[in-house]
């Protein structure tokens, strides 16, 4: 439908925010009370707050958002908070297993009693070491331990003596020899040599036989009896020796007991210490062959380092400092490798082979945040080999499981641990972009139960009387903190105005703090550089044309293009089927605007549409879809009682990157009712704007660098008065214009036109009516509208005609 | 007196044992002596001619300190396990003498032990002959006196005693008792236990039940002889000294 009347250009006022700097109240930002708070965040804010008072588990929280929103602080802020609230949660410890060292046993203490423990534990082996030896050298000891060798020595000596005897009188001897005992016979205090003993007669012989064949039995019973004696022996000493360890131990270990008294898995360890210091007395009667003892006296050498002591020590694990005033914990892990997130075990290297003890247990970020809160980066957790596997794992188990990446894969079989699993009563923060969230729960079955809690961090907020208030606190809040010189209101009315281009919204004012953040301390950089005592606007302004400047090297190549005519743009003059459309390319922080000609040829042909970038494969599904369009409009608005005889092809020329997004079909549809109608379009324009099937022209986006992406052209080559763009009337609202612009606009040097529909865009664009249909059914005579009709009209006529001569040839034939 | 100040300085140190066991129980206490007198160690595998007639034996046998067969003995398998316990003795000298400044030799001679010891050892040695007990030695050291032996042997075995931190017992005939009680005491041996035999007899018996750790036999008590059948009858490596003059 066209309208009635053309649209009026836009006035200077209507392309970027004015803010009176008087009517914000103050002089300076150091009058305001700075903000700490996250303005525009209540829905995140209150997620976070929540998940962070549930008592339930696995209300884990994912803090999603662009970065620069605020999404870590306020999560460190908000999390602090909570755990202030908090108790200080238990202490832990791992301990020898004495029974299986390999499974290190966990210990659950009251919070700051883990040092205490360990502590203890090492004075207790001091203790013993200087105790024990006491004991084993004491009168006493050393009375029962020659009772008990005399004992056996007697018994053997007795039996010795015996055989001996029996042997003389049975004239044999008992020879010592390399081979071992022998029993031989004697003759007149000699040995019997052979010779001798082959002359002796028979009974002679048989008698000494017998009778050394009785020596070597009973010789042979002796020595058997030896091991028997001397296991007796041992048996006996171990007794004694256990015994007088018992009692030192126990005098020693009693005050340990009353200390951790009503810690029953503390006695249960305590008791298992008791019985194994007992049974290994000896380990404390070691003495090292020290070269010298040092300038100190024996009596205060740390017993407890030396190595055969270290199965008594206790390995802390995570120990909270109550006297200090230590709260529950917020752990915020910057390298969530595996190890570093749940732990792990070391191996030293002994004789060759890797060997660990449960002393080698490290904690992780989740057992120091037992308790507490957890935050981590979730794209960290993603990129670091197991983690994430490894962190789903001790959620959905409620336990910390250590392991390590070689074990899970078996890659070395070595001597290694299965520690006690530790509970954990941990609140995990993940913080990560929106995608990745995104993706997470579309794609990972486990995370929308692990992660029930979703804090989804704006990136703008409503701009208004109220908001705008807060956000000069928030500005004074990031001036207080980077310690800048106070922002003088009209810089803070400058940085609002940024702002709204940040947000790509004259209505809306960017939450992309990090990224004010940085405006200002730009500023306030040129501010120093002019000696200023407050940043000025006109420190704000250069701040932002330094960093378009820096970022700029891309977007001046691509004008350099243009205004040297390797680019073919046109920016005065008519041509039929030929536009300026307009295209945001975006290169790391660079973001830019710039024109591109758009031509469009017709012919008779059976209904085809050819877009070009689609047929090359450079054409994205939404290009695609915007050029499939065109073609519902035209069936639509033009003979729709014939069969649609075009063929038509479209092409961004001398593009040969990708292109996709809809933004230009407007232009397009331009482009091809031109070519239908014969009439030329005013190259002095730019056109920008998507298109539906009812001729509506529909909001883009990026339509600031697309206005000042061909006002640059323009102004390179001198501005005419005639130039401008044609945008959608609903992108009015999102006008953020550099001043460059604004400034030509309002001189009239440059025009802004927007266009609600496509017939006050081809009226603009060709001068001439676009036309309604008329109540007999056909378009002013002279519009566009009856043009376009009248060429698809008569190319339905020129195919009718081809088809019927066709047939008749082959009928004549 | 038979004894003289040449025992605190002797020339050598002759260990002597019939097998490489034997050596070994006394190889600690004869490096010991080496390195406090300076003296030379000479090993010395004594390959007993009783211990060889017996071998050729054809019913002989021999067991080990567990009481278990060691297999048929053959006049040929004994003379290779003296060799083989001669390698094994110089081995272990070697490498005492790698961690300490030793001079030592080894030898294989046969002969009967008594012979062997008195024609290697000479004037002013100490013979040490070994012995491996198969039960705790808890004796102490034991010093055997004779008629005429005095203060020098006393001082020697009051040094062995010192040195291995073990009680002394000392026997004497019955009329010295006395006196060297008092030779104890002035030597500050005060912890020296002193006792009396009345012969030969009664000296075996009573050894053969202390079970010592050690037994130093003065040479007033007996020869190398007599020192080899006190061996057999304390079950534990002795020291002869050998006298500097009769």
């Amino acid at each position: 439908m066209a309208p009635k009347t053309l649209p009026e250009p836009l006035a200077a006022d209507q392309l970027s925010l004015r803010i009176d700097p008087g009517s914000l109240g103050f002089e300076t930002t150091a009058e305001l009370a700075p903000l700490d708070d996250w303005p525009g965040q209540d829905r995140a804010l209150g997620a976070i707050r929540m998940a962070a008072g549930m008592a339930h588990p696995d209300f884990n929280v994912f803090v999603l958002g662009n970065p620069g929103s605020g999404r870590h602080s306020a999560a460190r802020a908000l999390l602090r908070d909570a755990a202030d609230a908090k108790p200080v949660p238990n202490d832990w410890v791992y301990v020898n297993n004495f029974d299986a060292p390999h499974k290190p046993i966990a210990l659950e203490l009251p919070p700051g009693k883990a040092l205490a423990l360990r502590d203890a534990m090492q004075s207790l082996v001091d203790e013993l070491a200087n105790d024990i030896p006491a004991i084993f050298e004491s009168d006493d000891y050393q009375t029962k331990r020659r009772n008990i060798e005399q004992t056996l020595s007697e018994t053997h000596e007795e039996a010795m003596n015996a055989l001996v005897e029996k042997a003389r009188a049975r004239g044999v001897a008992i020879l010592r020899t390399p081979m071992g005992f022998g029993v031989a016979a004697l003759r007149d205090g000699e040995v019997l040599t052979p010779d001798d003993y082959d002359k002796l007669p028979e009974d002679e012989q048989e008698e000494i036989d017998a009778a050394v064949a009785e020596i070597q039995d009973e010789l042979e019973a002796v020595l058997k009896e030896v091991p028997r004696q001397q296991k007796e022996h041992r048996r006996q000493v171990e007794e004694l020796n256990a015994m007088m360890a018992e009692e030192g131990v126990d005098a020693a270990i009693a005050e340990l007991r009353r200390d951790f008294d009503g810690l029953e898995k503390v006695q249960t360890y305590l008791r298992a210490v008791r019985r194994d210091m007992i049974e290994n007395a000896a380990l404390f009667l070691v003495r090292e062959e020290s070269a010298q003892a040092g300038a100190f006296p024996v009596a205060t050498t740390k017993h407890y380092q030396k190595p055969q002591f270290g199965r008594y020590m206790v390995n802390v694990m995570v120990a909270h400092d109550v006297a200090n005033g230590e709260r529950a914990p917020v752990v915020e892990e910057d390298l969530p490798t595996l190890a570093n997130l749940i732990g792990r075990i070391e191996h030293a290297t002994e004789n060759g082979a890797l060997v660990t003890n449960f002393t080698m247990i490290r904690a992780g970020a989740l057992q120091r945040a037992n308790g507490g809160y957890l935050i981590l980066d979730a794209r960290q957790v993603l990129a670091e080999p197991f983690a994430w596997d490894a962190l789903k794992r001790c959620l959905r188990t409620g336990e910390i499981s250590i392991f390590s990446a070689v074990e899970r894969f078996s890659l070395v079989s070595t001597v290694s641990l299965e520690p006690d699993p530790i509970p954990l009563k941990t609140r995990v923060v993940l913080v990560g972009e929106r995608r990745l969230y995104y993706l997470l729960a579309a794609l990972d079955p486990e995370f929308g139960t692990l992660f029930k809690i979703e804090a989804d961090f704006d990136d703008r907020i409503e701009r208004n009387e109220s908001t705008t208030g807060t956000y000069a606190r928030l500005i004074a809040g990031m001036a207080a903190r980077a310690g800048t010189r106070p922002v003088a209101a009209a810089a803070v009315a400058r940085m609002l105005m940024e702002s709204t281009r940040m947000a790509d919204d004259s209505e809306r004012l960017s939450l992309d703090i990090s990224g004010i953040a940085d405006l200002l301390r730009e500023a306030d950089h040129w501010a120093a550089a002019d000696g200023a005592a407050a940043v000025a606007p006109a420190h704000v302004d250069r701040a932002v044309a330094e960093a378009e400047h820096r970022a700029g090297r891309l977007r001046a190549l691509s004008q350099e293009a243009i205004t040297r005519d390797t680019v073919l743009i046109d920016t005065d003059g008519g041509r039929v089927g030929q536009i300026n459309a307009l295209s945001v390319v975006q290169i790391g922080k660079t973001r830019f605007g710039r024109p591109a000609r758009v031509t469009a040829r017709v012919r008779v042909g059976s209904g085809k549409l050819v877009d070009i970038e689609r047929e090359a494969e450079l054409g994205g599904p939404l290009h695609s879809k915007g050029v499939m369009i065109l073609s519902g409009y035209l069936a639509t608005h033009y003979a729709p009682d014939l069969p649609m005889s075009l063929w038509a092809s479209i092409v961004f020329e001398q593009s040969y990157g990708g292109v996709d997004g809809d933004s230009a079909s407007a232009a397009e549809l331009f482009a091809l009712l031109s070519a239908l109608s014969g009439l030329e379009i005013d190259q002095s324009f730019a056109v920008t704007g998507s298109v539906n099937q009812m001729g509506d022209v529909q909001p883009i986006g990026g339509v600031n660098e697309k206005i000042e992406g061909f006002f640059d052209i323009c102004a390179a080559r001198g501005l005419t008065g005639r130039q401008g763009v044609l945008i959608p009337a609903a992108n009015v609202k999102h006008l953020a214009l550099r001043q460059r612009v604004v400034d030509a606009v309002e001189s009239g040097a440059f025009r802004i036109l927007p266009i609600g529909t496509i017939g006050a865009g081809i009226a603009l664009l060709t001068g001439a009516e676009a036309g309604a249909r008329g109540a007999e059914g056909t378009y002013p005579e002279g519009s566009v509208n009856a043009r376009v009709e009248a060429r698809l009209t008569e190319y339905a006529e020129a195919r009718r005609a081809f088809v019927a001569r066709a047939n008749s040839r082959e009928g004549g034939a | 007196m038979t004894d003289e100040p040449a025992h605190d300085h002797p020339r050598r140190v002759v260990l002597g044992a019939t097998c490489f066991a034997d050596a070994e129980a006394a190889l600690g206490l004869a490096l010991g002596l080496a390195a406090q007198t300076g003296a030379e160690l000479r090993g010395l595998m004594i390959e007993e001619e009783t211990i060889i007639a017996y071998a050729g034996h054809r019913r002989a046998r021999a067991l080990d300190l567990a009481g278990r067969s060691t297999g048929g003995l053959s006049v040929e398998r004994m003379v290779a396990a003296f060799r083989q316990d001669t390698r094994r003795l110089e081995q272990s000298l070697a490498e005492a003498a790698r961690k300490r400044p030793l001079r030592w030799s080894v030898t294989l001679e046969r002969g009967r032990m008594a012979a062997v010891l008195s024609g290697a050892a000479g004037i002013g040695d100490l013979i040490l002959i070994g012995y491996r007990p198969a039960r705790p030695a808890t004796g102490g050291l034991v010093l055997v006196l004779g008629e005429d032996d005095g203060r020098g042997i006393i001082g020697l075995a009051g040094r062995i005693a010192g040195a291995t931190e073990q009680d002394m017992h000392v026997l004497v005939p019955p009329a010295r008792r006395a006196e060297i009680a008092e030779t104890l005491r002035q030597a500050g041996l005060h912890r020296a236990v002193v006792e009396s035999y009345a012969d030969a007899a009664a000296l075996h018996k009573r050894l053969g039940r202390m079970s010592p750790a050690v037994v130093v036999m003065a040479p007033g008590a007996g020869g190398a002889e007599a020192a080899a059948r006190l061996v057999e009858i304390a079950r534990a490596p002795l020291i002869l000294p050998v006298p500097a003059k009769d």
